[in-house]
């Protein structure tokens, strides 16, 4: 957003407030967690990226307040702003698990994908010891929205696809236990997707939200309609509940009322991306309070149509540009294949290259998510798209 | 077509992060070009079958870095696509591998 807005306002000055030294690549975690990429390879440095004639204010947002207009920092620093861009990123809400702890992914059949670079090793590494040793494999959903919802399912598809190519597929039983009534939320995925694993002997169950775990005895505890039930496992998948961080969730900017009050996502317009109560302000990415779309495709698309919009608004004019909702989730389905899936806010699949058909199994939609995606990102970082 | 056009800066940023590679194997065919310009003999019998070895050799080559860069293997081709990607990087590594061979085939 930074560098569109550097390119599109002359003589604008642009803050940019973030207090990250390291840009991770969050879409490779998952290629990390398949043994094919070195945590390096998702590690950026945030000023390698930073657009010129961007001031960058290397401290974190604490507190927005979009009556008087400003922000402050973590250090205290209070900055007046006429337009506000909030792009925040959302939150992993491990407090949500009884006796889980971060730290603990790596060890004793923990893994977890989300939680950066070294969790996405240690995530491989307890597939890889399950495929030796063998047993129960428990992969888990959110009831909440997530970023990148396909990366669950993908973690599921890569541990059947590691323990058949090591020998321990015949040894170990792969379960993914959903909170849900879906393992997905677009039909035509969700039925695709149900049917693979139907064809690999890996287990569904709905309607079971992660609730505890127990490292030491390897129990999981899972929330269900008719009570707590207990869950043996040998690897656990944790994908924990998420949610917008305190610096919205507390703030006037959240909503306030239905289904997503209670994570807290900012209240956006979802075809302009301008905040329904606060005129000057418009989100960007995971934070948005949209029906669908927590990933890098979704920036990328709405990126573009957020950063024209709040150019429009600064020069006296309405927002012209409506967001449709596009995402995309290349769905590895095993080391080598994938399913390049994109479909738009009323779960419409809306494929765009030629020639790929989104619910076959494919070596080039592997391509796409092996070779081409993280350079389509840092093209973004760069503003080119 | 659309996606194709909005994603060619793509293609830049792909050869940005692939640049010590992308410079030999654009640097290789001029630099041979230059050192046996002097030589003349263009179809030279020894060059065409070097250009005939090179690309035979590019055939086998490309699909196997192709699987070793990318990763996958055979049985991951699954549909037309599929097919016509690997052909189009054989294609491609083919013609490069016997234009090289050729230039770097003195002609006597």
């Amino acid at each position: 957003m930074a560098a569109r807005l550097s390119a599109q306002l002359e003589g604008a000055r642009i803050t940019l407030i973030d207090g990250a030294q390291q840009h991770i690549y969050q879409p490779g975690l998952t290629l990390v967690a398949a043994g094919t990429w070195d945590p390096a390879q998702v590690i950026e440095s945030e000023a390698d990226w930073m657009p010129r004639g961007v001031e960058w204010l290397q401290e974190y947002a604490a507190e927005i307040d979009p009556v008087a207009k400003a922000v402050v920092t973590t250090d205290g620093k209070r900055l007046p702003y006429d337009f506000l861009v909030v792009a925040t990123g959302l939150e992993l809400a491990f407090d949500q698990i009884a006796g889980f702890d971060p730290k603990m992914i790596g060890r004793d059949g923990l893994g977890c994908v989300y939680a950066g670079p070294q969790a996405a090793l240690g995530t491989y590494r307890m597939i890889m010891a399950l495929a030796e040793k063998g047993g129960d494999a428990v992969m888990t959903l959110p009831h909440t929205p997530l970023k990148c919802a396909g990366a669950p399912l993908k973690l599921t598809f890569i541990t059947d696809d590691l323990l058949r190519r090591h020998g321990g597929r015949g040894r170990a039983k792969v379960n993914f236990l959903s909170p849900l009534s879906t393992v997905f939320g677009v039909p035509a995925v969700n039925t695709r997707v149900l049917e693979l694993w139907k064809q690999r002997d890996i287990g569904v169950a709905y309607g079971r939200r992660l609730k505890a775990v127990d490292q030491g005895k390897r129990i999981a505890t899972f929330a269900t309609n008719d009570g707590d039930i207990e869950q043996r496992y040998d690897f656990l998948h944790v994908v924990p509940p998420m949610r917008a961080p305190a610096v919205v969730r507390n703030s006037p900017l959240s909503i306030k009322s239905g289904p997503m009050a209670e994570g807290g996502w900012m209240e956006v317009d979802k075809g302009t991306l301008r905040h329904k109560r606060f005129a000057e302000i418009f989100g960007c990415g995971d934070i948005n309070g949209t029906p669908r779309g927590k990933t890098a495709a979704t920036v990328k698309k709405s990126g573009i149509v957020a950063a024209a919009n709040l150019v429009s608004v600064i020069t006296g004019k309405e927002p012209a540009l409506k967001f449709d909702g596009y995402t995309s989730c290349p769905m590895v389905t095993s080391i080598g294949r994938a399913m390049l899936i994109e479909f738009d806010y009323e779960g419409r699949l809306t494929p765009t290259l030629p020639g790929v058909e989104p619910l076959t199994e494919s070596w080039f939609a592997w391509f796409l998510e092996e070779r081409m995606l993280k350079p389509a990102y840092l093209a973004m970082l760069k503003g080119w798209t | 077509m659309e996606g194709i056009i909005e994603n060619l800066p793509v293609g830049v940023m792909m050869v940005i992060g692939v640049w010590p590679f992308a410079l030999v194997t654009a640097g290789l065919p001029l630099l041979l070009l230059i050192l046996t310009l002097r030589h003349g003999a263009w179809c030279h019998p020894r060059r065409r079958l070097a250009a005939l070895g090179g690309f035979i050799g590019g055939l086998v080559l490309g699909p196997m870095l192709a699987f070793a860069v990318i990763g996958g293997g055979i049985g991951d081709l699954r549909y037309w696509m599929d097919w016509a990607f690997l052909a189009a990087i054989t294609g491609a590594s083919s013609i490069y591998c016997g234009l090289v061979f050729y230039l770097a085939m003195p002609p006597r």
